[in-house]
This record gives structure tokens, sequence and C-alpha cells, in this order.
């Protein structure tokens, strides 16, 4: 052992007189392992490791799902009166909770910041394990009807505007104007289950009687909101078919009852449909989280055998050392050793990189994959990471030491000393070099295709205009705070406020709206007149006349609203493109009618579609004449002037004190955060893009170096008997050009089985494109010639005694 | 008659590594006549070989200059000397250095291949098998070089110098490989060639076969020491 230790010593030193050698092993090696380990604790996390929640598999989301002639209607959107009769009336679960989760304001700090609440009742904190700080959490006497203004709050929460105050518990924190009391702290240990459609860590929890649903919503069977849900932990003895079962029961009647007479819900029920907590937090991301291992491995693997191959190259390099060892008595196993200790080095280099690549990748998927991937705020380097670490880097040493010792012909080492240059001791046979330079190729090819036709897609979407303004557009809402104000009123407010607005000198125009127009928020069904049952699911946006002008909406037929249309709710609409040709699909649209809820309404407009980087927000969009009664604005600024919040803070203000601002954000920011998955992507599948071309171009060059290297003596030998460099050149292109071609063949048999397989990237299929795969082809052609290219530096552009001198020191 | 084919006039050659500076030749004057047998001969490390690879245009000379047929060759680039060799000049080298994926004939055919002058299949196929002849190799035309003996390789790799009718045969050491009676045998061959015309310019440390040729010159530290006239030409 001491031995060895010594040896290594010796190897340390070797290696760091070969800089170039050491840190293209330990960079490559280190940065996709790296990779490599982060991708092993994700798919162990999602693959292996049970939930972190007591009983899991009994854990429970019911949903409620609408079904018309055994076909489903819609999911994910739960009507509130249904959920409060699960709530009160079921027999099959132990614990229960109804959740909604809402993005709400701090209205006691004075900057009123931005929060996340989840309104709950007090089996939440029970099923989901909370951990607590401090204080406690709800107890039932805080639950459903009990009216009790509690909190509890994040730690987060805590450190970030109660700077971490010892005397927390107590004190009076301020939501939207109404005051709760502090009961705890929760753990920044405590998991929040992730169980709606999207994600939402929330900063703050409220007993659920104080819910932001109206009145309207809370009695109204066919209202359904997707914020909403009923998580339960099942009984022992019950199965997950037979809570289901007993949940529908309870539903069904009532709704029916309630909804009669609708045309719309004609025919329809309404269900129950239990999924567990496993699956409803993982859903689909098994194939994603297997994917990008895969995808991962597979870059490891070019840097693997990149770093075999120099590995290789510099045991052959070494041969005359080990010559000379030989011939002084040293045997295969101190040979041997030697290698393993140099080895042994560079994986412990390379490994040490690694485990900081993959502390680096574990909080960027944190930071940036939240959407695509679940449980991701579980992730850490474990035990069994580490593991993991340690077996493979083992394999690692191992593997490169048996390699580049079996490539060493023992017995014909003595015959180095005796020979020059030429052909002794240790080759790696011409077959194996094919197949190095076959297998990278193909890797980098398909690699650069997955990557590329990711990039493209996300590219496409990103320069995709919008079809609106958002250069200097602002989108605003404004909050009444506790002065609740009747419908009327609000109406009167925003226009008054409009006014207001308008007269500002940084202003340039404002429309009062319901809803930004990229994230519109009701939809609707309209239907033809004498269709009545042909429902077109449209979006809806009320907005008055200044909008259209507002936002340069493109009008490609007909014309904008009149103010007094807009004053008299006339029944006219503005529709898109999409829309019209649902409608009307032969172009017609124009002065006809559409049946909306019972009126008639006469389109007056077809403007063109906005292209919503949201791909399930429907193009389809109806816009309504109105001053609506929500204080929601879109203000166009004056060009080049900065419109800051506290202009606007100060104009509405004057207006009316207790309005204040809810949010302010430029279009710009609105449009760049729904793109944000996409600018994401692309960026990764640019970086990845690069590091794939890198580790192709390091591994092929060793590849092909080292082959030439092999074969210099012979290039020498033919430039002796009168080979040009270019004779040479093409010589050793066309040789390189039977394994380039063969990893192009299997890369395109690999894409066309990716292609025709169902891959899926989070919930999108996986699509290669033609294009991307032509670019990937012919940059990794190009890159394969031009590193064959570099590694005839030094043989080709030399005098040919250069290469006939070749010794192997 | 005894047109001049290769002059060189103070040659000199310094290699320069690991900031060490070898004068591998110094000031070196020489001339090879058409049908000439030169030998060069002098201990290890004196600049025989380094004077061979000058003389094959496998390499520049630092300073001095070179005349093939009166045609300066001193200062050319890679392609133009690649020209040259593949016209004017044959190699053998003490390792034979046959290319073994390749049988004995396509080796011997590959400087027609270089050579910018193109050929048929059959003036391809009438000088290899004339070569082959000339080496009293014509039976193991389709054989893989390393089927064949040490003796008929060099054999092999001195009728592949010859196949492009080259102005001079500079051969290092042919023999160095070789037990003394295929060595033998290969001497004989050249003196054969010589004496059918071919020039040869050859490089070896042994004194017996040195003084086959008709001038034998002997290097020291990279200087010409001595240059002994055995035989006078015919
Ligand atoms: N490429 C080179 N770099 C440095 N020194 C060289 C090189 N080639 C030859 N030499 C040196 O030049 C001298 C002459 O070498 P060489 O011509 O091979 O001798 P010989 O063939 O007579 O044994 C030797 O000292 C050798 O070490
Ligand atoms: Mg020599």
């Amino acid at each position: 052992m001491n031995d060895f230790l010594l040896e290594m010593k010796y190897s340390i030193v070797s290696l760091l007189k070969a800089p170039i050698f050491f840190l293209s092993i330990v960079i490559t090696l280190g940065l996709t392992f790296g990779a490599l380990i982060t991708a092993f604790a994700l798919n162990h996390l999602i693959f292996v490791e049970p939930l972190v929640y007591n009983d899991h598999e009994r854990l429970v989301v019911a949903n409620q799902v609408r079904v018309k002639n055994k076909a489903e209607k819609g999911e994910g959107f739960q009507s509130y009166p249904a959920l409060i009769k699960w709530f009160n009336n079921n027999e099959v679960f132990s614990e229960q909770a109804l959740i909604q989760i809402n993005p709400t304001q701090l209205t006691g700090i004075q900057s009123q910041p931005k929060v996340n609440v989840s309104f709950v009742t007090p089996d939440y904190f029970s099923i989901a394990n909370a951990p607590m700080l401090q204080g406690r959490a709800f107890n039932q006497n805080e639950g459903l009807n009990n009216q009790k203004p509690v909190a509890v709050i994040t730690k987060k929460l805590w450190l970030e505007y109660f700077n971490q105050a010892d005397n927390i518990l107590g004190q009076t924190i301020s939501v939207e104007d109404v005051n709760y009391t502090v009961i705890g702290v929760l753990s920044d240990k405590f998991i929040q289950p992730q169980v709606f459609m999207w994600k939402q860590e929330s900063d703050i929890f409220l007993p659920w009687d104080f819910n932001f649903d109206s009145p309207f919503i809370r009695k109204n069977w066919d209202s359904f909101m997707p914020y909403n849900l009923f998580i339960g932990k099942l009984k022992p003895d019950i199965s997950q078919q037979r809570a289901q079962l007993q949940l529908t029961n309870l539903i069904q009647n009532d709704f029916t009852e309630q909804i009669q007479g609708t045309d719309y819900w004609a025919g329809v029920s309404l269900q129950a449909r239990l999924t567990s907590f496993e699956h409803t937090i993982i859903g689909d991301s098994h194939t994603t989280s297997a994917l990008f291992f895969a995808g991962v491995l597979a870059l490891m693997l070019i840097a693997f055998s990149n770093a075999i191959n120099l590995f290789l190259s510099r045991t052959a390099q070494k041969q005359r050392k080990m010559a000379i060892q030989v011939a002084l008595g040293a045997k295969k196993a101190h040979i041997f050793r030697e290698i393993l200790a140099e080895s042994t080095c560079l994986v412990i280099a390379a490994t040490v990189l690694s485990i900081f690549v993959s502390l680096a990748g574990i909080t960027l998927l944190q930071t940036y994959a939240s959407d695509l991937l679940p449980r991701l705020e579980e992730l850490r380097f474990n035990f069994t990471t580490l593991l993991f670490v340690i077996i493979i880097s083992i394999i690692f040493a191992l593997t490169f030491a048996l390699v580049a010792a079996n490539s060493i012909n023992y017995h014909r080492l003595n015959t180095v000393l005796q020979t020059s240059g030429k052909g002794a001791g240790l080759q790696i046979s011409s077959r194996t070099r094919m197949i190095l330079i076959a297998s990278q190729v193909t890797l980098t090819i398909v690699l650069l295709t997955v990557n590329f036709s990711l990039l493209f897609e996300a590219m496409a979407t990103i320069n995709q205009p919008s079809g609106i303004n958002t250069d200097d557009t602002h989108y605003l809402t404004l909050s009444t705070g506790k002065n609740k104000l009747s419908s009327d009123e609000l109406q009167l407010h925003a226009r008054g406020i409009k006014k207001t607005l308008e007269k500002q000198p940084d202003i340039a125009s404002v429309a009062i709206v319901s809803s930004n127009p990229l994230s519109p928020r009701m939809s609707r069904s309209v239907f033809l007149p004498g269709a009545p049952k042909n429902h077109i699911r449209t979006n809806v946006l009320i907005v008055d006349n200044d909008y259209l002008p507002l936002m340069e909406h493109k009008v490609l037929k007909g014309r904008n609203f009149s103010h007094s249309q807009v004053k008299d709710k006339a029944d006219v609409a503005i529709i898109s493109k999409a829309l019209a040709d649902a409608l009307y699909p032969d172009n017609s649209a124009l002065n006809k009618y559409l049946l909306y809820f019972d009126k008639q309404l006469k389109i007056i407009a077809i403007i063109e579609n906005i292209y919503n980087p949201s791909k399930w927000i429907s193009k389809k969009m109806i816009f309504l004449p109105s001053y609506t009664s929500q204080l929601n604005f879109i203000v166009k600024r004056q060009p080049n002037i900065e419109l800051s919040k506290s202009t606007l803070a100060k104009a509405i203000g004057q207006f009316d004190h207790n309005v204040r601002i809810f949010s302010y954000n430029t279009m710009t920011e609105i449009l760049e955060n729904k793109l944000a998955r996409d600018i994401a992507i692309a960026a990764i599948t640019v970086v990845l893009s690069i590091l794939t071309l890198f580790l192709a171009a390091v591994g092929l060059y060793g590849v092909l170096s080292y082959g030439i290297k092999m074969r210099q003596y012979e290039l020498g030998v033919r430039m002796a008997i009168g080979a040009n460099p270019i004779h040479i050149v093409t010589q050793v292109l066309s040789d390189n050009a039977k394994a380039i071609g063969f990893g192009l063949m299997l890369s395109i048999i690999a894409i066309l089985f990716v292609t025709t397989g169902s891959f899926h990237l989070g919930s999108k299929p996986l699509q290669l494109g033609i294009l991307p795969t032509l670019i990937a082809i012919l940059i990794t052609v190009t890159l394969s010639l031009l590193v064959s290219l570099l590694a005839l530096n030094g043989v080709a552009n030399k005098a040919p005694v250069n290469s006939l001198r070749l010794t192997d020191s | 008659m005894n047109k001049s084919k290769i002059t060189i006039k103070n040659i000199s050659k310094i290699f320069i590594s690991d900031e060490m500076e070898t004068h591998a030749l110094r000031d070196i004057n020489l001339t090879i006549d058409h049908g000439d047998y030169l030998s060069i001969s002098g201990p290890s490390g004196c600049g025989k070989s380094t004077l061979l690879s000058l003389l094959g245009l496998l390499d520049q000379p630092t300073s001095g200059q070179y005349f093939i047929e009166n045609k300066d060759v001193s200062q050319l680039t890679l392609s133009q000397a690649a020209e040259i060799r593949s016209k004017k000049i044959g190699f053998v080298f003490q390792q034979f250095n046959l290319i073994d994926e390749i049988s004995v004939f396509d080796n011997i055919a590959l400087p027609l291949k270089y050579n910018p002058q193109v050929f048929t299949k059959t003036e391809v196929k009438a000088r290899v098998m004339n070569c082959l002849k000339k080496v009293g190799l014509d039976h193991r035309t389709y054989h893989k070089p390393n089927q064949l003996s040490g003796g008929q390789q060099q054999r092999v790799a001195i009728a592949r110098a010859l196949v492009a009718d080259p102005a001079i045969l500079l051969v290092d050491e042919p023999t160095g490989n070789l037990d003394s009676k295929n060595g033998d045998i290969v001497m004989e061959l050249l003196e054969q060639l010589n004496r059918a015309g071919t020039t040869i310019c050859m490089v070896t440390h042994d004194p017996r076969y040195a003084a086959m040729a008709h001038r034998q010159i002997n290097l020291l530290d990279g200087e010409i020491i001595e240059t002994q006239i055995i035989k006078e030409e015919i």
C-alpha cells in the first residue's frame, strides 16, 4: 500500500509535467461525470426514493371531472360547493384538507410585497408532515367555518420580512388588509406537496375560511376553479376505487340538480377522480428524467472514451521507459501498478471536480428546471449519490488501467529498445480506433440533433412576434384594499383613475381591460346563431375603445369600438382571426352574428391573433366593449420615458388614497416571463451543444492524432517515396471517412429510432426536425474533417524527416 | 560524359532542440556523377543519415546549396520537394519500410501513384514487373510483405525505389536488419544495379560493404575527413 502511495506521488509529479493531457482528461471527465451525478441523484429521487409524506401510498388528490357521453370534458378545475360537500360528508378519509393557492400582498408592510398564500384546513399540516420551527400548526378549532384569523408562516417569510424576530409568535400579519395572528413558523425542511397543475411555494398559510373566492363562487356549482383542491389520506381499509365511488356519489346528484336547464351543461355529469400523491406530484416526469440521464450518460461516454484514448496514447508514449524498466527486471505487476497509480490520480482529480459540478448542477436544476421536473427541492447530494460516485470512480480508474495495461504487449516491450520507430509494442488496433471514431460521431450527431431540435423550437417561440405592442406598454392592476366597492362603484373608479392617469405627462394613453391580453383569465363558450349545440370555447377580454389603438393590435377587417358602444355595452364584438375562422370558415364573419350567453352580438371587426408563448392559451379570443368593474389597466408611456411605479402610485393616491398598486409590469416583462421556459431551453441547449462539440473535438482529436502518431512513420515513408502533403491529407481523410461515414449511418438509425418511438420531454413529445438533423450532421462531419487535418499537423506540413526520425521518447 | 548529377556546396545542418544546438553536418561539399556508386561511412551519430536525408530532400539544410542536374533545390516547398523525390530519388531504408496492409505489387507501384506523371494500368504493371524481375522476386508479386523474409523484403524495397526510374538511389544501412547471407545478396543486387547504370549513394558502417562502392566517404562529427577512390569509373 505504501508502495502504491509512493507510486501515486510519482504519478502526480509526472502528470503535472503534462498539464494539457492532465487537464483534458480532468475537465472533460469531470464536467460530464458531474452532470451524470446530478442526473443520477435526480433519477434516484424520482424512481426510487419514496415521497417524504407519512403513509404516502394512502395519500390522494381528489379531482372533479366533467363527463359528457362518457367523454371527459375537463379536469383540474373544482367546483367550490362540491369540495365542501366532500369535506363534510365523506367517510373514506382519516385525514383530509382543502387547499386554495393564490398570490397576494402583505399589506401591513411598507413595501407591500407580493407573496404566495395557501388557504388550508388543519389536516393539511399533518398530511404534509409539516415540521414546525416555532409555535404550532392549525388545530381543529381553526378549521372550516371557525373564522379564526391565525397564520402559519414559512421560515423564508420570517427571515425576509420579520428579520427573524424572536417574538414573532403572537404578532399580527396583514394580508390584503385582513389581520392574522402568527401562531407558527414552519421549518425550512418542509417540503410543500406540489399537487396543483402548476407549482407554487407558499409563504404563508391561512385558514380556509378566509380564501379569496367570492360568495358567488362559493355557492355556485358550475364555477370551476383551478386553484382549489381537495387532498386526503385514505382510511387503511378503504381502496382508492371505493373512495372514488363515494366521492362521486356525494356530488353527482347535487350537480345535476343545480345546473338543470342550462344548455351548456346539458348531459354533463360531475365525477370524482382520485390520483395518488405519487402520480400527481411526479406525473409524466419519469421519461424526462430518464432521458436526461441517457443524454448525460451519452455525453459522459464520449468523454470517457476520449479519456481512455488519451490515456492510451500516453501509455504508448511511455513504452520506451517501460521497456527500460522491464529490461531492468520490472514485472508485469509493477508496470500495472504504475499505470493504476496514474489512472487513480487522474480519476480522483476528475471526481473532485465532478462533485463540484454536480452540486452546481443540482442548484441549476432547482433554479431553472422546476417547471419541467418534480421534487427538485428534495434534490441533494446524499449518501446514495456518494456511493454512486465512489463506485463509478473505481470503475473508471480500473478501466483506464486495465485497458492501458492490456494494450501493452509485455513480451514485446524489450523489442522496443532494439528497433527504432516503427511498429513495436503498443498499438490500438485500427478496428478499435474505427469504433471509437464512429461512436463519437454517432453520439455527437444524435446529441446535437436533439439539442438543435429543442433549440429551434424554442427560438421559433421566442422570435414569434406577439402581434401586440409590448414595448412601451405596462399592465397595471390595482386593489381597493379593505374598502370593498360595489361593481358600479368600481366601474366609476376605473374611469376616474383612467382620466387621472391620462393627465400624467409621462403617460400617452390608458385602456381599461378585464385582464392582460397575454393571460386572458376568462373563457366562455360562444356559438353560431342557430347552432346552439356547437360550442366554441374562447377567451374573453372586456376592453374599452382605447385598447386596440394602444396595443397596436392589427385590425384585419372592420373597425374599433366607438366610445358610445363601450359606454352602452353595445351588442357588438371584435374577434380574433382564429375565432372568426372557427365560426365562419368561409371568411365571412364580418358583420355577421355570434351567440354569447343569450345575446346576439354583431361582429364589427376581425383582428390578428395574439401569438402567446403559452401554447395552451387558445388563440380564439373575443373582445367585448365595456368599462369593466375590475381595476386593471394597460398603460402606454410616452416614447423614451421610464414610467416608474411611484409616479403611478402618486397619481392614483391623489385620486383615492385607499387604492394601491397590486401589480405593475411592462408587457415585455410579462411576455418574457411566459418565454422563460423557452429562453432557458435555448440557453441550456446552446451550452450543451457547445459542450458536446468540445467533447467531440477533444475526443476525435485524441483518436485521430493517436492514429496518425501510430502511422506517422508509415506516412513518412510514403513521403520519402514521393507523396506530397496533399497525398498524405487525402490518404488520411479517406481512411477516416470510412469511420465517419459509419458513425453517420448509425446516427441516422438512432435518430429514426427516436423519431418513431414516442419519447417525451416534460409533457411535450420529443420531435427531431430534418433541418436540425442536417445541421448536426454537417457540423459533426465538418468538425471531424477539421480535426483530422489538425491531427495531421506536424506530419503533412513538416519535412518528412521528422516523421522518419520518430523515436518514442 | 561525366555529367555532374548531384552537387552540394558548403552544406551545413544544425539541429536546435531544448536550447541545444547540434551541428550534424558542417560545410559538406560533394559531387555525385551519373553512374557513380558512393558509400558513406563513419561512427554512429556522425551525420550519415542526416546527409542522406538532405540528399533525398527529406529535410532542408541550414545553409549551403544543393543542385540536382544543375537545378537549385536548396529551398523548395514541401510539395516541390515531394515532386522531385517522386521523379528523381529512390529510397531504401534499413527497416525496409514496406506497408504491411498492401501487396508486394502495390507497394512497388506506390511511388507511381505519387508521381505527377499519370501512368496507365499497363504501364504500371510493366514497370512493377520489370523491377521485380531485376530483384529476382517476380514469383512473390501478390504476397503481403510480412509473408517474406527480411532479405526478400529489402529486395522489394529496392524494387520500389527503382520503379519511377530515379536519377539516384539513396540507401541507408540496407543490411542493418539482415543476417550476413541475406546482406550479401542485397549488396550483390546493388552492385548489379550499379553496373546496369543506376547511381547509388549508400550509408553503411560495414567496411566490407563500403569497399564495394567506387568511392568511399568517411564522416566524423559532421565533417568529411577522407574520400577514398576505390575504383575508377569505367
Ligand atoms: N531531429 C534531430 N534533432 C536533434 N538532433 C538530431 C536530429 N537528427 C539528428 N540529430 C543529431 O545529429 C547527429 C547526426 O545524426 P545522424 O545523422 O542520425 O547520425 P548517424 O546516422 O551517422 O548515426 C546526431 O548527434 C544526432 O543526435
Ligand atoms: Mg543513421
